[in-house]
């Protein structure tokens, strides 16, 4: 395939060159081919714009549902109905965002949000970073068990253990508070733990151990040269898993369901913006057409849907937007996770 | 590391020092030993092991430094918070459930539980209850089995385009990690929801479900055709695999590449035999992350969201546990085959040298039995002689030539 197309490509070349009169630099073959494939240390130019294309492409193909989203929640009703627009809004009607935010209580559901995964992330971030320290710096015996241990947590379905998870819990009383979150966060068994103790132990297992030695030379404990050696150096994890930490407690609905509802009222001590978004639709219809009785012309439609989704995420995106810089350079200086 | 070099000092280290030592050690038999030396004149090794083959203990043991053992008993304090977690909010739980899966469970109003012993009897009630989920069992592994591969595959992919060379290759990034933001949360659902539910499909694959459709099974053609619908969902589903592929191929050693280019590796051979093995583990992980990622997804599964009703169902916990340990049990077994098909296999350096110890452990059993012949015949000899020469010394003559046999 590929050879045909290069004879192609230089045939087409030969015909530009004889029209062209001899360009001044006559060619060779040889150095047409390595500039369009390339010789084994170098990309050629086709290679590279294929590479280009295909990662545009793909790249295009992740912000896609962000841009859909995007532009649907500026439409207009009439815009939505009308086949012909399909991208760009005839004009921008910031009126949906207005209706959406006083729907969902926006200002309260982000509070909470904020508090429901903010919490239990700083929890986690300190918690997963002391057990990942003590997993990589220190050689004791049942070390291998600690492992495996975390290995299986990391496997198992989160289905089996939440039923008695949930009792356990409301028999301590803790249900419909926020301990739900924050203990097990402490305990570094929260939402997905596993994995951020696998990063940070990846990260801190690269920190050269003769550091520590001279620090402890220096006359550094065990817990000073944690705090001002291992952690300043691993800073790298700590983003990782503070974004990931925060962006997996934030769009956990079902379970700041499960927990922060009580269950006589079932009515949550923190609704946080998630669990809004998912009973979206009820609130919307409550609230409008209780208060503008028929005349009301906002009708449920996916605009307000969508712009309740971009409202939900805005959050997140500007933290990542923030952060991403050193989210990605964490990410290419030591990579997250081990061998 | 450590040991290794451990092993390596002992077996420099002057034997004749420790030598007297072992013996005193073993004494407790009243044997007296000998060393190989003595009676072989083979070569120093063998000093290592005593007279039945085995290795001589004192000499392994490599006594720790005092102060490193101290600095390393800090680890349990580190990991203490972890294991008082894994106890309450892991094994506590999951011992409890499984002991609910074989009881009808009832809530007391006093906060305790009255358990009836009921057998399998919630496990069959499971499959009573959900008369499709045999069928959707199936489906939902065929998925894994179309779509862990795809996955992966996609994202090994981006992840070494990325990797190279590449002008804007920031943007690129920030691009292919946004997933991890949207994949998990609502707009997904959102997105996948009805009305733009037909935007997201990648090609018009109506003439190839039909295809499928008359030649596979039913639930196989369906979860076939649902890769061709969803190829696009799958690529998003893939943000995080791109994520730790990426990190794990910068870490390999370009130093390699440039040393298989200078033996005349092409970038083909050079994938194969350097990037492949070296990321190998990666390969592993990141096939059990998507396998435990989908089979927790209700996009893929309906089954995930009949688990969250049946917790809050009427059927009660002991149903709901016996449903999560059946799940459960599914998902595990097909983490476990991807596991033993993804896992590394020793490479053949590891290979040979396990098969040299193996080797090396027979031989030295055999010596240790010709040596404890000879030691025997040696003993026989030396009574012999001293019979001899107690004889000799009694003046009793019987004629040399006694023991020539």
């Amino acid at each position: 395939m590929t050879s045909v197309a290069v004879s192609a490509e230089e045939n087409k070349k030969k015909e530009k060159k004889v029209k062209v009169k001899q360009p001044k630099t006559p060619m060779s073959k040889e150095k047409f081919h390595k500039i369009m494939f390339g010789t084994k240390d170098d990309m050629g130019l086709l290679k590279k714009i294929v590479v280009y294309v295909i990662l545009t492409c793909v790249g295009f193909v992740f912000v896609y549902p962000l841009l859909k989203v995007l532009s649907m929640s500026f439409m207009s009703l009439a815009d939505l109905l009308d086949s012909s627009i399909n991208w760009i809004p005839s004009k921008l009607s910031f009126e949906n965002y207005r209706m959406t935010m006083k729907a969902m209580d926006y200002w309260k559901a982000l509070k909470d949000s904020v508090i429901i995964s903010g919490l239990p992330t700083l929890c986690q971030v300190v918690s997963c970073s002391i057990v990942g320290y003590g997993l990589a710096r220190y050689d004791f015996k049942g070390k291998k068990l600690i492992f495996g241990l975390i290995i299986f947590a990391f496997v198992l379905p989160s289905s089996l253990t939440l039923t008695t998870q949930y009792q356990f819990y409301n028999s301590l009383g803790w249900v419909g508070t926020m301990k739900t979150f924050i203990i097990p966060a402490i305990l570094a068994n929260g939402f997905k733990s596993q994995l951020f103790i696998l990063i940070c132990w990846s990260f801190f297992k690269q920190i050269p151990p003769v550091l520590n030695e001279a620090a402890s030379i220096d006359g550094a404990g065990h817990f000073k040269s944690f705090f001002k050696i291992a952690l300043p150096s691993a800073s790298g994890a700590l983003i990782v898993v503070l974004i990931f930490s925060f962006v997996w407690y934030w769009n956990e609905q079902y379970l700041s369901q499960l927990y922060l509802y009580s269950k006589s009222d079932n009515v949550g001590t923190y609704t946080p913006l998630i669990n809004q978004l998912s009973i979206f639709q009820d609130v919307f219809a409550s609230e409008y057409s209780n208060a503008d009785g028929l005349t009301s012309s906002a009708t449920i439609n996916d605009a307000f849907r969508m712009a309740a989704t971009i409202l939900t995420i805005l959050p997140l995106l500007i933290i990542y937007a923030v952060l991403q810089k050193q989210f990605v350079e964490s990410v290419d200086r030591a990579g997250i996770t081990g061998e | 590391m450590s040991t290794k070099t451990e092993e390596i000092k002992e077996e420099t280290k002057p034997k004749k020092e420790k030598a007297p030592k072992e013996e005193k050690g073993d004494s407790s038999k009243k044997k007296k030993t000998y060393t190989v030396e003595e009676l072989l004149g083979q070569g120093e090794r063998m000093e290592l092991f005593d007279e039945y083959g085995k290795k001589k203990k004192i000499k392994v043991k490599i006594q720790e430094g005092k102060l490193k053992k101290r600095e390393n008993r800090m680890g349990y304090f580190f990991i203490i918070p972890y294991v008082v977690g894994v106890l309450l909010c892991l094994a506590y739980p999951l011992i409890l459930s499984a002991i609910y899966s074989f009881h009808f469970v009832r809530l007391l109003p006093g906060g305790g539980t009255d358990l009836q012993f009921k057998g399998i009897q919630n496990f069959t009630r499971v499959f009573e209850k959900n008369i499709t989920l045999s069928t959707e069992m199936m489906t939902l592994i065929t998925k894994l089995i179309l779509g862990v591969p795809l996955i992966v595959v996609l994202a090994l992919i981006i992840a070494m385009m990325l990797n190279m060379k590449l002008k804007g290759k920031g943007i690129y990034r920030t691009i292919f990690f946004l997933p991890v933001i949207i994949v998990s949360g609502p707009v997904m659902s959102m997105i996948t929801s009805e009305s733009t539910g037909n935007g997201i499909q990648a090609v018009d694959t109506t003439i190839i479900e039909e295809a499928l459709a008359s030649a596979l099974p039913l639930w196989m053609a369906n979860s076939v055709q649902w890769v061709f619908e969803n190829i696009i969902l799958l690529l998003w589903y893939s943000g995080v695999q791109i994520l730790i592929f990426l990190a794990a191929l910068q870490k390999i050693d370009t130093s390699l590449y440039e040393a298989a280019k200078i033996d005349g590796g092409s970038n083909w051979e050079c994938f194969w035999k350097i990037t492949l093995p070296t990321i190998r583990p990666m390969l592993l992980l990141n096939a059990i992350y998507t396998v435990v990622f989908m089979s927790q997804d209700s996009i893929i599964t309906p089954i995930v969201v009949w688990l969250r009703d049946a917790i809050t169902g009427v059927e009660g916990y002991g149903y709901s546990a016996a449903f999560a340990w059946m799940y459960a049990f599914v998902v595990l077994i097909f983490v476990g085959v991807v596991a033993l098909c993804f896992m590394p296999k020793p490479d053949v350096y590891a290979k040979q040298i396990k098969k040299n110890k193996k080797l090396e452990k027979k031989t030295r059993k055999n010596l240790a039995k010709h040596q404890k012949q000879l030691v025997k015949n040696q003993v026989k000899l030396q009574k012999a002689i001293a019979k001899e020469e107690k004889m000799k010394l009694a003046g009793k003559d019987l004629g040399g030539g006694k023991y020539d046999d």
